[in-house]
C-alpha cells in the first residue's frame, strides 16, 4: 500500500514538473520568437518585392550560418571563401528539421546528404550545389516554414540565377521512399539533375 | 476506376502512417486500452471501432478545415507537431494513474458514485473515441508528412475533404481495429480455457495503466525534456 502511495506521489510530482518545465520553456522562448517572427516577416516582405519566390533564402543563409552551428555547408560545398555566398551557386539543397529529431528524419537527412555528395562531387566543389541543414525552430529561421510551405521535416531544392531565387520544390516523396535507399537516391539525384538543367 | 485510385492511395497512406515506427508508442497504448476488457469481446470490438472512428473524425475535421484554407496548412502542421506531443505525456500519465486506481474520483453522495461507476464503465468505449482523436492529433514527423504533405494535396486535387480523409483515418486505426477483432474472436476461448476472466481483466487493466504511464513518461522525456 505504501509503495502505491509513493509511486502515486512520484508520478504526480513528475507530471507537475513536466507541466511547469513546459510552461517555463514556452514563456521564456516567447520573447525570442517575437523578434524572430519580426525578422522572418521582414525577409518575406523583402522577398515579396521581387517575384517570383525570391532571394529571401539567399539573403537569409549568410545571416543564419554563423549563429547556427547546424547550418552545415558540406565540407566541399562551401569553398573557403571569406564570405560563404549562396548567391553564386545554381542549386541549394536544404534539409529542414525541428528540435525533435526522429530516427526516420535522421535517415532522410543522411540519405539526402549522401545523394548530393555522391552524385554531384564536382558540382559541390565548383559551388554549383550547396547543402544546408537548418533547424526551423531556432530564432530567425521560422520564416522558412511559410517560405517553403514546410509541414514536416523536409528536403527542399531551390534553383537560382545569380542571387535571385527562381523556383523551389519540396521533395515530398522522400517520406514514401525512405524504406528503399536505392530508389530514394535515384529520386533525389534525378530532381537535382532536373534543377541543374541536365534532366 | 478514376475514383478508385485516390481512394486506394488514401488507404495506403493511412496504412503507411499506422505501421511507421513513430506512432508505435501511441498504437501500443491504444491496443492495451482497447484490449483491457477481455471479459466482454463485444466491448473490445466496439472500443476498437469507436477508437478508429475517433481518428477518422479528427482527420475529416482537419480535412474540411484545411481544404478550405490551404495557406494555413504548414502553420497548423507545425503547431500540432510542436505542442500536441508535449501535452500528451502528462495526459497519458494521468489516464494511466486512473486505470491503476492511483487516482480516484470521489463523490459526496454514494448513489451518485454508483451511477458514476456505471458511467465510467461505459466511458471506456466512448473514451476510446476521445483517445483516437487525441492520438490522431499528435502528429509525428512521418504522419505529418503523409497527412499534410500527401493526403491533403490529394483531397484538394479531388475536392474530397470528407471521403479521402475518412479512408486515411480508418487505415491509420487498422492495427488497433484488427487487434480488437482478433481479441473479440479469441477472448472467449481464452477465457474458457483459463476460466478466470475476472482475474485476467484485473491484470489487463493494470497492464494498460502501466503502459499508459510508461508511454506518457516516454513522451514527456522526449518532447518536454528532450532526453531522447
Amino acid at each position: 500500500m505504501k509503495l502505491k502511495q509513493i509511486t502515486t506521489a512520484l508520478l504526480l510530482v513528475f507530471v507537475g514538473v513536466s507541466v511547469a518545465f513546459l510552461v517555463v520553456k514556452e514563456t521564456r522562448s516567447r520573447p525570442k520568437n517575437v523578434s524572430a517572427v519580426g525578422q522572418g516577416t521582414l525577409a518575406q516582405e523583402a522577398a515579396a518585392k521581387v517575384p517570383p519566390p525570391q532571394n529571401s533564402a539567399a539573403t537569409e543563409i549568410p545571416q543564419a550560418s554563423p549563429k547556427n552551428p547546424r547550418v552545415v555547408p558540406t565540407a566541399t560545398a562551401a569553398p573557403a571563401k571569406s564570405q560563404p555566398s549562396v548567391s553564386d551557386c545554381t542549386v541549394v539543397a536544404y534539409y529542414f528539421h525541428g528540435n525533435f529529431r526522429c530516427p526516420t528524419c535522421r535517415k532522410i537527412e543522411a540519405f539526402s546528404r549522401e545523394a548530393v555528395e555522391s552524385g554531384f562531387p564536382e558540382d559541390l566543389k565548383a559551388g554549383r550545389i550547396e547543402w544546408h541543414v537548418i533547424n526551423v525552430e531556432e530564432p530567425g529561421n521560422e520564416h522558412f516554414i511559410q517560405d517553403y510551405q514546410l509541414f514536416s521535416k523536409s528536403l527542399v531544392l531551390v534553383a537560382k540565377e545569380g542571387s535571385k531565387q527562381t523556383r523551389w520544390k519540396n521533395l515530398q516523396e522522400v517520406w514514401t521512399l525512405v524504406g528503399d535507399k536505392e530508389a530514394f537516391m535515384k529520386y533525389v539525384q534525378a530532381e537535382i539533375r532536373a534543377y541543374l538543367g541536365r534532366a | 476506376m478514376a475514383d478508385f485510385i485516390p481512394a486506394a492511395t488514401a488507404l495506403w497512406l493511412g496504412i503507411l502512417t499506422s505501421i511507421s515506427p513513430c506512432p508505435l508508442a501511441t498504437n501500443i497504448a491504444a491496443i492495451s486500452f482497447v484490449g483491457r476488457r477481455l471479459g466482454s469481446p463485444r466491448k473490445v470490438l466496439w472500443t476498437g471501432v469507436v477508437y478508429t472512428l475517433g481518428r477518422m473524425l479528427t482527420y475529416v475535421a482537419l480535412g474540411i478545415l484545411l481544404v478550405a484554407s490551404v495557406t494555413s496548412v504548414p502553420l497548423v502542421s507545425q503547431l500540432l507537431q510542436k505542442y500536441m506531443n508535449k501535452i500528451l505525456g502528462p495526459i497519458l500519465i494521468l489516464v494511466g494513474m486512473f486505470l491503476l486506481d492511483m487516482l480516484t474520483l470521489s463523490f459526496a453522495s454514494p448513489g451518485l458514485s454508483e451511477k458514476m461507476q456505471y458511467r465510467i464503465g461505459t466511458w471506456g468505449v466512448w473514451g476510446a473515441g476521445l483517445l483516437g482523436m487525441v492520438f490522431a492529433l499528435s502528429f509525428c514527423p512521418v504522419s505529418a508528412a503523409l497527412f499534410f504533405g500527401s493526403l491533403l494535396p490529394l483531397a484538394i486535387k479531388y475536392e474530397s475533404s470528407v471521403l479521402l480523409p475518412s479512408l486515411y483515418g480508418v487505415a491509420t486505426g487498422l492495427p488497433v481495429l484488427l487487434f480488437a477483432i482478433l481479441v473479440a474472436l479469441g477472448a472467449q476461448s481464452l477465457g474458457r480455457a483459463f476460466n478466470k476472466l475476472t482475474r485476467i481483466e484485473w491484470w489487463a487493466r493494470r497492464i494498460t495503466g502501466a503502459v499508459f504511464v510508461v508511454v506518457g513518461a516516454y513522451y514527456s522525456l522526449t518532447f518536454i525534456f528532450g532526453v531522447f
